[in-house]
């Protein structure tokens, strides 16, 4: 394999080490999520790096410029280590999956009236809170809620801002 | 030199700008699919004719760094536009305790402002739409489509030791 292809595919090996490092990172810290999955991105970007200087030092002179050569990588395995992270994320969050993992968890069957209890508002509501108050998105002091951080809150005004450039007024209405 | 990146981000700008003037024109019913139609076809559109008009690839390895930067960006996106359709609940409550600042907000608050109407009924609907799942006799039963994507997820969370969301 020459330099060029070296290059090419160090985002996915950055990506493959990143997917590694979280899985011996969470069994070895016993359950340790969010930290497993920084510290994963970051090796797996230190991998990639890595790999793209493998790749130039393989064909000296051949390769393309600095931003072709590791801007390109590094936006590529940025790319890929969100969609890892989206999925992990997707796992923890999504209620549909959760719905899946219970059933099978029960057999495969379970009775409608059984799964309408872990699923009221109050209880959704209560997750929720606790998982962000876990994560230190907010805090509750004296029995208010208040914000923690505000990285998730700019998240949501970037989503706000994107999604009134992208939909029309009466498209930003609908649920 | 910047021509393989710039390519990747033309046909990214190239495949928002279509998704942009699609959706003010009217918004897709799904969404989803018609995304993904987008950034699938603005580079079998685009390609040929770049090609015709001036072929600078050196090898095929440009083409896959092109291929690899594209998909990875789109596929980004797309998980994004989720987001972006239908409000998070979760961003939701981080708002409104945002908006209520320092005073803070109570947890009864919550019930008249952070909205979450997908209730359990949708998405059980959804899933039997989707032939994950059949309800009958008051019974939810997995199908085997349903019962390999449980075990899917059931590994994933074994495997990088995830718990029990929702």
């Amino acid at each position: 394999m020459n330099g060029q292809w070296t290059i090419t595919l160090a985002p996915v090996a950055g990506l493959a080490f990143a997917v590694l490092t979280q899985i011996v990172v969470v069994h070895v810290s016993r359950g340790k999520v969010g930290a497993s999955i920084i510290i994963g991105i970051f090796c797996g970007f230190a991998m990639t790096l890595a790999v793209i200087a493998l790749g130039c030092a393989e064909t000296p002179g051949a390769t393309d410029g600095l931003v072709d050569t590791w801007l390109l990588g590094a936006a590529t395995y940025l790319a890929l280590a969100f969609g890892f992270w989206a999925f992990l994320n997707l796992n923890i969050t999504s209620m549909r999956i959760r719905i899946l993992r219970q059933l099978l968890r029960a057999g495969g069957r379970m009775a409608l009236s059984d799964m309408a209890v872990s699923y009221t508002p109050a209880e959704r509501l209560r997750r929720r809170l606790e998982r962000l108050a876990k994560g230190g998105q907010i805090m509750c002091k004296d029995g208010r809620w208040r914000l923690g951080s505000w990285q998730v809150l700019a998240v949501a005004r970037c989503v706000d801002a994107w999604r009134s450039f992208t939909l029309s007024r009466s498209d930003r209405q609908l649920p | 030199m910047m021509r393989l990146f710039l390519t990747g981000l033309l046909l990214l700008l190239l495949a928002f700008f279509v998704h942009i003037v699609a959706w003010r024109v009217r918004l897709p019913r799904r969404s989803i699919r018609a995304l993904l139609c987008i950034f699938a076809a603005t580079p079998l559109v685009v390609v040929p004719i770049y090609f015709a008009i001036a072929p600078v690839f050196a090898d095929a390895s440009d083409a896959v760094r092109i291929l690899l930067f594209y998909v990875s960006c789109a596929l980004v996106y797309v998980v994004l536009y989720s987001a972006i359709e239908s409000k998070s609940p979760s961003l939701a409550i981080v708002s409104y305790v945002a908006s209520c600042g320092s005073a803070g907000c109570a947890e009864a608050d919550f019930a008249d402002h952070v909205i979450d109407d997908e209730g359990i009924s949708t998405r059980i609907a959804a899933m039997t739409a989707a032939k994950m799942i059949v309800v009958s006799n008051g019974q939810c039963t997995l199908t085997p489509a349903g019962r390999r994507w449980a075990k899917l997820f059931e590994f994933a969370s074994t495997i990088f030791r995830l718990p029990l969301g929702g």
